[in-house]
């Protein structure tokens, strides 16, 4: 039955598959007569129109065949439950729509150098933030969902067609400025998504619902039945949507995410947490036990704040007249004081103004500079110009220069800006075209004649795996290739560039790399393993631990000698604290449910620790009383 | 209960109208049911939500005993529908609904499918939308046959076919089928066609059944009195049981349910010059009743 039912939808939809089948051949032909721009053009309609034009066509047609022979009164007469019906209806035609959106993107792989063009497509700028992915597969998804849907209520499938069409659009713009009115912010792909999957869900039910309940044969009265469902369910979506704005954990997955966390030295003791959550920068101060914002912001990128000094720098989203949402940079001291604006992208007398910000921004050792770049696509050389700007932190000395990159790497971030200040290291990233990072490359610009020097290709892992040292001196890394294929945790020092390999194996599997506070010794777990370095002696030791998992969260305490780690033991997970040579001093039960990663910071002996989907939980190492920070 | 199919005071509106009030019919394994009605007295609209296809405002519906709701379809694969107009998916050819409908009944007799093919002269290749509407009935017929069902609901599926094809459906098949045990109920307004078909009759008038019973007893006890009298007759004859009534001078003709020898000592108590009394045919009853 299930296969019939299949097969009836396919044959039934034959002229859409056959259009989209014909498009990726004319894709094809494009892409290999080398005519780039045009192939881009024609892919962006693709992804623009067809895609979801197909979607509400194909979505559309969901019972068309039954109005239009009166078939449905034949089918219901059926031994075949009408929810169970609808399903296999919906699965039938969801699986046309997948069947195209595979045939695309296996076109894509399948060209090596369409691929390359495709990633410079650009999204219509008002919605870059939420449309970034969801063009590609959530919006198509959303129409035919809707399409579906309400496909059951008339028999006129143009009807349906724009009818669905215009829902999905008022709904999404709705949504945009919802947030935009909550959560002072668009740049929500996340929430964007879940909203999405609101919408359809709240659509599959009213139409369910109303399929198994109401009478087919009544118009009115369909409609009005699905009516109230739908509006019902969307009312509780909006809803929940407000809520996991509220908590953030429903619509990111984690309510804060710390490997952008960056603790401060204060004397002897290690004082201050610093993280970035949903409201803004988040202090912890081990001294009173207390989590404090520092601000009010919404900090949703991974271009993280930099700190030195007493100087915090940091993002915050603000509307262009034309451009949407850009980032301001801004400045405030760790203590929450004197927040202002450095860089005003948002307003026309601001020398910046329209500019778009890209990658992190990093102050200077002495916390009285910072370095930030600025990106422009040239659509002609298709060339990504970077302008890599300087400046003291009271706006004086601003300086600038250009350098160019070719148009496959899709992100720029800055890693690391060293103490002489004439040079910065960049991490460049490619991206498959499910935003996925598919190589990083990390670069040395020097910034008095702006050339450029390949440091690192293929460096393993996003930008939060690079860690910098706490003075600034060296950079600890890992990467594959040449010249035996093997995969290499390295040191860079960054005053020499001299590259030091610490560890190598065929497959490394880094998982956390943390920096003893005076930078003697990093600590690493690849694959079951923890390893630590000492650098000035340049030997490596496995720290054997039974039952280690290379997830779980590890940090070196205030002395720089003892180390916290947590290990699972016969269902349930321990804190450890090992002293001198590794030796366990203390075992500490955990008496919340870990699931997922867990990062770890060691303070003044204090404890951090953030399960994936949970809170923030201090540990006292000597009360050994836990309490939820945040 | 007892019965394979049981109605209790179903009750269905269509905005204001109410189409059917407090309907309630039981069906008897093997009995050939004939429900006869104008159009739009709610035969369709009965059939539709025996099977499910639209939901009751009020009443129950009870398949072998077993209460149905709305939403179960398991009674469905024991019966078989052919409804008024003959609805199918008219690009699919007749093989592949036949193979569609295959996948939804566990008794599917395919050999009983080819085999009416056969003798229907059907091309299993053909489109149903290239069919005539004879054809399409011949097909349903083919669908409802090889689902092997226990009970045949019928909503007036010949109207508008030739005589032929009709005297084919009727006399061949149905027969056939009632011969073998299989519960019919037929919903037609076509009177005629299901006299000597039918076991039990049924007349439907403003949504409720006003008739429902053996169609050999009905036949026995339903009359047309022709009374004349020597003298003009001016006031109509009031007797319980009169279903019509036309008085033309001297005389009056009524059609009397039930027909008993109480009522025919109290017609004879009028003194009539003649009294004449006389069986009706199907046709004539459903006319007297409807």
């Amino acid at each position: 039955m299930v296969l019939r039912i299949l097969l009836k939808e396919w044959r039934e939809n034959i002229l859409i598959i056959s259009m989209a089948v014909i498009l990726m051949l004319a894709l094809i032909v494009l892409s290999l007569s080398n005519l780039k721009e045009l192939t881009l053009n024609f892919s962006g309609m693709f992804l623009i129109f067809f895609l979801p034009f197909a979607a509400l066509l194909i979505g559309s047609s969901g019972f068309y065949s039954e109005h239009k022979d009166k078939a449905w009164i034949y089918l219901f007469s059926r031994p075949i439950r009408k929810e169970v019906l609808w399903i296999l209806k919906f699965i039938s035609l969801l699986s046309i729509l997948l069947f195209i959106f595979l045939l695309f993107f296996a076109v894509r792989q399948l060209l090596p150098g369409l691929n390359e063009i495709l990633d410079n497509f650009a999204f219509p700028q008002e919605f870059r933030g939420i449309l970034s992915f969801s063009m590609y597969f959530v919006i198509p998804l959303i129409a035919f969902t809707i399409s579906f849907s309400i496909s059951i209520l008339y028999d006129k499938q143009f009807i349906i067609f724009f009818a669905s069409g215009l829902i999905g659009t008022v709904l999404m713009v709705i949504y945009r400025y919802y947030l935009e009115f909550v959560g002072r912010t668009y740049y929500y792909s996340g929430s964007f998504r879940i909203f999405a999957l609101f919408i359809a869900l709240s659509f599959i039910l009213a139409s369910i619902l109303t399929f198994v309940r109401s009478d087919f044969s009544r118009m009115g009265k369909k409609i009005f039945t699905f009516s109230k469902f739908v509006v019902l369910f969307l009312v509780a979506s909006l809803a929940l949507s407000t809520i996991g704005i509220a908590k953030g954990d429903l619509l990111t997955g984690s309510k804060d995410f710390f490997p952008f966390s960056s603790t401060k030295y204060e004397g002897d003791m290690y004082t201050y947490a610093y993280h970035r959550g949903r409201g803004g920068i988040i202090k912890y101060d081990s001294e009173s036990d207390r989590v404090e914002t520092l601000n009010e912001t919404s900090l949703h990128t991974r271009s993280q704040f930099s700190i030195s000094g007493e100087k915090i720098v940091f993002f915050k989203y603000a509307k262009h007249k034309s451009k949407g949402w850009l980032r301001n940079l801004w400045i405030i001291n760790t203590d929450g004081t004197e927040e202002k604006p450095l860089i005003r992208v948002d307003k026309p007398d601001s020398p910046f103004y329209s500019l778009e910000i890209w990658g992190g921004s990093l102050l200077s050792q002495d916390a009285k500079r910072v370095i930030f770049l600025t990106y422009v696509f040239d659509r002609e050389t298709r060339k990504k110009i970077i302008t890599v700007w300087r400046m003291n932190i009271d706006g004086s000395e601003i300086k600038k220069k250009t350098i160019e990159f070719p148009a496959h790497y899709s992100d720029f971030e800055v890693v690391a800006w060293p103490e002489t200040g004439n040079h910065v290291i960049l991490m460049l990233q490619m991206k498959s075209p499910s935003f996925k990072p598919i190589a990083n490359t990390v670069v040395n610009v020097n910034l008095e004649n702006m050339t450029q020097r390949i440091l690192f290709e293929n460096v393993i892992g996003e930008i939060y795996r690079i860690k910098v040292s706490p003075a600034h001196d060296y950079l600890a890394l890992s990467s594959r290739g040449d010249p035996d294929g093997k995969e290499k945790l390295f040191l860079l020092d960054l005053k020499t560039l001299e590259k030091k390999i610490v560890f190598e194996a065929d497959v490394l599997k880094l998982w956390e790399l943390k920096w003893s506070r005076d930078g003697k010794k990093i600590l690493f777990s690849r694959t079951n393993e923890l390893w630590t370095y000492f650098l000035p002696e340049g030997r490596l030791q496995k720290i054997s631990q039974r039952n280690y998992r290379h997830e779980v969260g590890f940090d070196w305490l205030a002395d720089n000698t003892r180390l916290v780690l947590m290990v699972p033991e016969y269902g349930e997970y321990h804190l450890r604290v090992l002293g001198e040579d590794f030796k366990e001093e203390k075992r500490i039960k955990i008496p919340y449910p870990v699931e997922g990663p867990v990062f770890a910071w060691g303070l003044n002996n204090r404890v951090l620790l953030k399960f994936r989907m949970g809170p923030l939980w201090r540990l006292d190492l000597e009360t050994e009383k836990w309490k939820k920070v945040y | 209960m007892s019965g394979i199919l049981a109605l209790k005071n179903l009750s269905k509106s269509f905005g204001r109208k109410k189409v059917l009030e407090g309907f309630s019919l039981t069906l008897k394994k093997g009995q050939v049911y004939g429900l006869l009605g104008k159009n739009g007295e709610g035969k369709t609209t009965l059939i539709r939500m025996i099977m499910g296809v639209i939901p009751p405002d009020e009443g129950e519906i009870f398949y072998k005993d077993n209460k149905i709701h709305f939403r179960d379809d398991s009674y469905k694969r024991e019966i078989g529908f052919i409804a008024e107009e003959s609805i199918f998916y008219s690009w699919m050819s007749i093989k592949e609904l036949l193979k569609f409908n295959a996948s939804f009944y566990p008794k599917w007799n395919a050999p009983k499918a080819n085999e009416y093919l056969e003798k229907f002269s059907l091309d299993p290749k053909t489109r149903i939308r290239n069919l005539s509407r004879g054809m399409k009935l011949k097909l349903g017929l083919i669908v409802t046959l090889a689902s092997e069902p226990e009970l045949l609901i019928l909503d007036d599926p010949t109207s508008g076919l030739d005589v032929p094809t009709r005297h084919d459906f009727l006399k061949e098949i149905i027969k056939e089928l009632s011969e073998t045990g299989t519960t019919i109920l037929f919903s037609t307004h076509i009177v005629h066609e299901i006299e000597g078909i039918i076991d039990n009759l049924g007349i439907l008038k403003f949504g409720r059944l006003i008739l429902d019973e053996n169609f050999h007893d009905l036949k026995n006890s339903v009359k047309r009195v022709l009374l004349t009298s020597n003298d003009p007759i001016e006031d109509k004859i009031k007797i319980e049981g009169i279903i019509t009534q036309n008085i033309n001078g001297t005389q009056c003709e009524m059609v009397v349910y039930p027909w008993t020898e109480e009522k025919k000592k109290e017609i004879e108590a009028l003194n009539p010059a003649s009294l004449e009394v006389k069986p009706l045919n199907l046709e004539e009853i459903f006319i007297s009743f409807a």
